[in-house]
This record gives C-alpha cells, structure tokens and sequence, in this order.
C-alpha cells in the first residue's frame, strides 16, 4: 500500500459519507480483506468459505462506517473488527454443530448429497420468473426513489431502528393508505407531507422528519404497482393509531 | 422471516424485511429480487458517548495516587519531623521522621562527630540508632559507668515530643540503667545562655545537684558557642574526665585561648 495513513484515514472518511465511494474503498483493499480471512479460515475462500469471506467484507464495511480517527490506524482496527465478526459467524455456526448438512452423502455407498432426496415443492421454472418480475419491480422502485434523490442505502440507514419508532411509522403509513390523496399528492410534489400525517396519524412530527427518507421509501411502495414488494411487506405494522381517525 | 434483497453492493446487501424494515445485511452472492430467510446483519453500533471529563479522570486519579504515597509514605517516613539529642560527652543529634526513622545524624561537638564517623544510620529507626551510638560511646571509652546520658527531643508536636522523650529513656534506661543514670535534657538546657553571663558564679549552678547535672551543664553553653570552643577540647583528652575537674582545665584553656566564651566566664569568675 503506497497510500500514507492519514491519506487512509481521509478515504475512509470520504467512504463514509458516499456510498459510491464506499464500494470503491472496498474494492480496492479486497486483497487485504481476503488476507484478513484466510488468516482466520487457513484455507483460500474459493475452498467452501466464500461465506466467511462475505462476512469479512461486510466487517470490513461496518469498521469503514464506524472508524473515527480516535480509534487508531484504519488497517488495524478493521482486521480486528472483521476477525471478531469472523468469530461471531463461528461462534453462532456451533450451536448448530449437532444438525446434519444437507450437503453431506446420503450414505457411505451413494454419493448425492442428502438435498437431492428432498421432494422439491417450488417450481424451479416459476421462481426463476417470479424473481425476474421482482427484479423488474425493484429497478422500477428504484429508479422512482432516485427521482426523490434517495438510494436504498440511505433508506437503510435511515430506517428507524427502535420497535417504537418502527410503529410510529406504521401509524403514518396507515394513515396515508387511509387517505390516498396524501400519497398522490407526495408523488406529484416529490414532498413528504409530514403534517398532514403527523396530524392525522397523531404522531411527533419530529420523529416522521427524523425518518423521511424512510418514510418516503415505504409509502411509496404502497402507491400505486409495485404489488410483489406491497405482498412482501405483510407483516408490517398498519394499525391505525393516535387520534388521526 | 422473508427477506427481500432490493440492492446489492459488493459488502452488503439492502434488503426489506416483511414488517416494512430496510436493512444493510452481508452479501452471501444474493441477487435482486432474491427471497432469503437468515441475513448475517450488521450489529447495533455500540453507543460511544464522549465522556468530555474521561482524561481528567486519569489525571485525578494519579493526583490521588501522588498524594496517597506522599502523605502515607513519604511524608511520615522522610520529611523531618523532630529531633533527638544524646549528650553523652559526644554530643549528636539525629533527625527523626515521624515514624522514628532517623534521617540525618550529626555530631554538635568534636567528639560527636568522632563517635559517628563511619557509622551508618540508613534504615534504621530511633531504637537502633540511639542505642548503637551508646555502645559505641562505651567502646571508644567516651562512657563509663556512673556517668550521665542526657536526652533531648525536639519538635513542634509537643506530645510527640513527649512521648518519644519518656519512650527513649525508657529504652536506655533498660538497656543501660543500671550503670549509667539517663535524664531528660531539656531541664536543664533552658536556664543555660542566658543566665551565664550574670555575675553569680557557675559554682553555685554546678555543685547542687549530683555529678550528673554538672556534666550536662558546662556542655550545653559549649554547644552554641563557636565551634572553635569544641576542637579545642579534644587535646585536653577524653571528656569523661573533663567533667570532673572542669574548672581546672578551663582555667588551662583560658590561658591557651582567649575568645572562648566559657572560658571567659570562668576567669571573671576567678577575677571576682
């Protein structure tokens, strides 16, 4: 690495704050990455390990978002970071060390993996195109979203975290379904109505400004098509709360 | 729980959650649109309050480290606390720390000095130093039986002061007592340097009491005297005997030496 470590420090500082910039940064140090987890696996990832190497790569990206120059030189605390994650992925893999794989031989005389008996109930032909609709469906969302100016990423982070934040969320959301002239209006305004829901759906409207970016995200994929992601989202917590009704 | 892959970065992947949450999870080679149940997620980042006073504990802490060692330790074991004074003939003073360690020892008059040449006090308490020096004194002849040890504690803690003088003479007195005769010395510093230059004569002061008191007597105004005064005793001889005939061999001194103030009272004396 010809990169001096301040000049390090200032990329991942740079990586931080642009998601681009962020893919790049791990891009460019994947050899570092890829040392970091044969030090832990003694074995090259290609050999039945790509999974620890995608934990590596993901321990490497959580220690990009949260390194502060107080915390020392970057290479250093991220080869820690990912060798504990590394260790946590190990760790939890144990407990199911008493459960047979699915990979392994049926049997000592028959070869074909155990997998092979199980009856296989999905249409390998549909879901091969109900995952090409969804993909469509997603790039079509995605690109209304970059009409907001937002990205998936910045959606994740901005996803509230706490259960309740999570259902006051809920709460606008099922206000605004109550009232779809709000959801057209955010479409034909690319503006998040955050009054009009805060009153009707009773909740702080500084917690809905804290998530608007979220916000927007989840109501827009209850506009209008969008059906595959709008079945996904089942579980979601739609209960009409405060005194909005 | 379903997940629905929406995003996928080398590192990681977005995926929707079927209760309306987006997450960041580890890419394990996920597509688009893929259904997966178990997502490795990213882990609540620890909440990292900056504590603004977080350095100053450590400073706080090695003040009161400091202050612990120093008043705990250094200051009773090696910050003067008072003084002890044997007066034997050899005259020495040692500092004491408040735990009784001795700090320094010096001799207040030659044969003080003489008694204490090569010996070495560190480490060592009251206890050892003080009767150490009295077997010496008894080697080298400067003490003998029937003679007078004066002791003399000095400090601002008069109750310290108290009690280490009763604690010393009862070491010495068991030690030693029942040869020579130990006393407090501070009775009879006080009415020393003053009252010597009056017209009445020493003899009166001297004789009423037993052999000893004489002996701490004449000693004491020797001590604020010169220095000079001291050396010259030493060619007189030993100084057990210079207690007895005193006045004999002042009057000798008086002649060799004319700036001595003892010697000077002691030839008014005569004079008179």
């Amino acid at each position: 690495m010809t990169v001096s470590t301040s000049d390090l420090a200032g990329q991942v500082l740079a990586a931080q704050a642009d998601s681009q910039a962020a893919d790049a940064f791990i891009a460019q140090y994947m050899p570092f990455i890829r040392s970091e987890t044969i030090k832990f696996t003694h074995v090259p990832p290609e050999q039945g390990h790509e999974d620890e190497l995608s934990i590596a790569m993901f321990a490497f990206y959580q220690a990009m978002l949260s390194y502060q120059r107080i915390k020392g030189p970057f290479l250093a605390y991220s080869a820690r970071i990912i060798r504990h994650r590394l260790i946590d992925e190990y760790r939890k893999q144990q407990r199911h060390s008493g459960v047979i794989s699915l990979y392994q031989p049926q049997s000592q005389e028959e070869e074909a993996p155990l997998l092979e008996q199980i009856p296989d109930h999905q249409a390998d032909m549909g879901s091969h195109q109900q995952r090409m609709a969804s993909q469509e469906e997603i790039a079509e969302f995605s690109a209304q979203l970059d009409t907001f100016g937002i990205t998936f990423s910045q959606v994740a982070d901005n996803c509230p975290k706490q259960e309740r934040t999570l259902r006051a969320c809920g709460q606008a959301l099922a206000y605004a379904r109550s009232a779809p002239q709000l959801l057209d209006q955010m479409v034909a305004t690319r503006r998040l109505p955050l009054a009009e829901l805060a009153k009707g759906a009773g909740v702080e409207r500084k917690t809905l400004e804290r998530h608007r970016k979220y916000l927007v995200a989840i109501l827009l994929a209850f506009t209008n098509g969008y059906e595959i992601i709008r079945g996904h989202l089942c579980h979601i917590h739609t209960e009409k709360g405060g005194n909005g009704q | 729980m379903t997940y629905l892959v929406m995003e996928v970065h080398p590192a990681y992947a977005v995926v929707l959650d079927t209760q309306g949450r987006f997450l960041k999870v580890a890419n394990l080679h996920y597509e688009v649109g893929q259904r997966v149940d178990r997502v490795v997620t990213m882990p609540a980042p620890a909440q990292t309050h900056i504590q603004p006073w977080k350095p100053l504990v450590g400073i706080a802490s090695l003040a009161a480290c400091l202050c612990l060692v120093f008043f705990g330790y250094y200051r009773p074991n090696f910050s003067p606390y008072g003084t002890l004074r044997i007066q034997i003939n050899p005259d020495v003073q040692m500092t004491l720390s408040r735990t009784q360690r001795v700090l320094e020892l010096e001799g207040l008059n030659q044969d003080g000095w003489d008694l204490i040449e090569g010996y070495s006090y560190h480490n060592k308490d009251q206890d050892t130093v003080a009767q150490e020096l009295v077997d010496r004194a008894i080697e080298m002849g400067y003490l003998s039986d029937g003679d007078t040890i004066s002791i003399t504690v000095d400090s601002s803690d008069t109750q310290w002061q108290d009690s280490e003088t009763d604690y010393v003479i009862q070491l010495l007195q068991s030690q030693y007592g029942d040869s020579v005769t130990i006393q407090r010395g501070d009775t009879v510093v006080i009415p020393v340097a003053p009252n010597t230059p009056a017209p009445n004569t020493p003899a009166p002061t001297a004789p009423p009491p037993t052999p000893a008191p004489p002996s701490a007597t004449p000693y004491l105004p020797q001590d604020e005297d010169d220095d000079d005064d001291d050396r010259d005793d030493t060619p007189d001889g030993d100084g057990d005997d210079d207690q007895s005939d005193d006045q004999n061999d002042d009057d000798q001194d008086g002649a060799e030496d004319d700036d001595s103030n003892d010697d000077g009272d002691d030839d008014q004396d005569e004079d008179s």
